[in-house]
């Protein structure tokens, strides 16, 4: 039997160590976990063709030459598992590196994504802010009880300054015809007394003729119209001092006539004022209000729209917080992949351990050597449950849009 | 003269016409239409049709003529005014003292 066994081996370890090869080359360049399967499948190829071969016996008895064919066979056998375990070593290394490599870049670059939409958020919040006081600023300047300074109500005011002027000019003006019409009056009174003065003159000028007449026919009388003489003398003086007087009132009466006339030309350049100013800055003031209500109107809708687009930008920055998820999901994941890393070496060092004192040449015989054979391959599936068993995948989530993250 | 005017006396009603400018200059003149008449009873119209100038001195006359023929009771109508001439009547509130026709 042994020799028989021995035979098979002999007659297939060129094939055999080939397929090695090619597992262990595919390992490197696919993964470690399919050239990992694949060395199980091969051990698992070896035991079922040797159990094949038992069954089938060929009656032709194969053996070993000799003790030097055994040891070289156990030689290469071991090299591969060492190969192996050597090579797997090495990419498990590297492949732990970039996986932390990857973690780090993720997370750096997480940290910043996360940092600039915060600060996105910040800012669109403050022009947020910035716009709700500007609507409330505008809706201010309506009340009559808020800020004085706005444009609408300095509009106002200036309007209710024009008006307060316009009437001012208005009442100012009929006062100043109800005087210049009193003027007039006063104008006249002052003919008529220069009428009256008249008469009174010639009164006076009759007067002096009288005593003229008078001392004429006292100096006719002789010696007895003397005295009649002197009366009539003084009458004569007393009309020339009264034409004299009314000499001097006509005078005094063409100044105060003059003064009248200067008063009447003043109050009339007073009152009289080019109603074009109040057309031109009434109509300033309407164009003013017209346009500020347009100006406001269009303001309220262009906030509206900017408040429209603060509202969704917090949705999309919502969005994008929320899908920042994906490093921890990415964290777990490596870290799932290193355990599995951790596995395939933990498998790989089983079969270094079960293969190290298994001989072909050795006392115990070819049934020994299957036997621990089939000894490495449950010691591994058993490893590897209890392994498996302590790696559960963290990462069920799938779909980024899951879950809501408030932002802080 | 540039103010005419035509009192017709069994109809208690008076017509001022006035001329192409209303200002201070025409006071004596305007005076002189209403001066020597009982106003209280009358029916003024006053024609703005050849009007295009117009000073704060007449919308002073015009009250004064107002005040002359009762205030608030004056039955006083502003005949024909120009654009320009009804503006100042709007914003100076006259067409509120007095009735303005066309």
């Amino acid at each position: 039997m042994k020799i028989l066994k021995g035979a098979y081996l002999t007659k297939h370890w060129m094939p055999l160590a080939a397929s090695v090869a090619v597992l262990l080359a595919s390992g490197f360049i696919l993964s470690p976990a399919a050239a990992l399967s694949g060395l199980l499948v091969l051990c698992f190829w070896i035991f079922v063709t040797i159990r094949s071969s038992q069954e089938n016996a060929v009656p032709e008895p194969l053996c070993f030459r000799d003790k030097e064919e055994r040891e070289s066979l156990d030689n290469a056998v071991h090299g591969l598992v060492l190969g192996l375990d050597a090579g797997f070593t090495g990419v498990a290394h590297q492949m732990r590196g970039e996986l932390t490599s990857i973690r780090n870049l993720v997370s750096d670059a997480v940290k910043t994504l996360q940092q600039s939409f915060e600060g996105l958020n910040q800012q669109v919040n403050m022009q947020q802010a910035i716009v709700n006081e500007l609507v409330s600023g505008m809706r201010d300047a309506g009340d009559e009880q808020c800020d004085k300074s706005s444009f609408a109500a300095f509009t106002e005011h200036t309007d209710d300054v024009l008006r307060y002027f316009i009437d001012y000019v208005v009442s100012l003006s009929a006062g100043s015809m109800n005087m210049v019409g009193q003027i007039d009056d006063m104008s006249d009174r002052m003919d008529e007394v220069n009428n009256l003065l008249d008469d009174v003159k010639a009164i006076a000028d009759q007067t002096n003729l009288l005593a003229l007449n008078a001392a004429i026919e006292a100096a006719r009388a002789g010696d007895s119209g003397r005295g009649f003489a002197v009366v009539a003398d003084e009458v004569r003086k007393l009309s020339q001092r009264s034409t004299r007087f009314n000499e001097e009132i006509r005078t005094v009466l063409a100044a105060a006539q003059e003064n009248v006339s200067d008063a009447r030309a003043t109050v009339g350049e007073l009152a009289s004022k080019d109603m074009n100013f109040a057309l031109k800055s009434k109509s300033r003031v309407d164009e003013m209000m017209k346009h500020l209500g347009t100006v406001n109107k269009k303001t309220e809708a262009h906030i509206a729209e900017i408040s429209a687009i603060t509202g969704s930008i917090d949705g999309y920055v919502g969005d994008a917080v929320r899908s920042l998820q994906f490093e921890d999901i990415v964290a777990q994941l490596t870290e799932f992949t290193s355990g599995h890393l951790g596995r395939v070496e933990n498998m790989i060092q089983s079969i270094d351990e079960g293969i190290k004192d298994l001989r072909l040449n050795s006392d115990d015989g070819i049934d020994a050597y299957i036997k621990g054979l089939e000894d490495v391959c449950k010691q591994i599936a058993v490893l590897d449950e209890a392994t498996q068993a302590k790696l559960h995948n963290p990462v069920s989530q799938r779909d980024m849009s899951e879950g809501e993250v408030e932002l802080f | 003269m540039s103010i005419s005017s035509k009192f017709i006396e069994h109809e208690k009603k008076l017509g001022i016409i006035l001329g192409d400018r209303f200002d201070f200059s025409c006071h004596d003149e305007f005076r002189d239409t209403y001066r020597s008449l009982d106003l209280s009873q009358l029916e003024i119209t006053v024609d703005f049709a050849r009007t295009e100038y117009i000073d704060s001195a007449a919308l002073g006359m015009l009250l004064v003529l107002r005040e002359n023929a009762g205030g608030d009771s004056a039955k006083i109508t502003l005949k024909s005014c120009q654009p320009p001439v009804r503006q100042i009547m709007d914003i100076t509130r006259l067409d509120k003292l007095f009735k303005i026709s066309d």
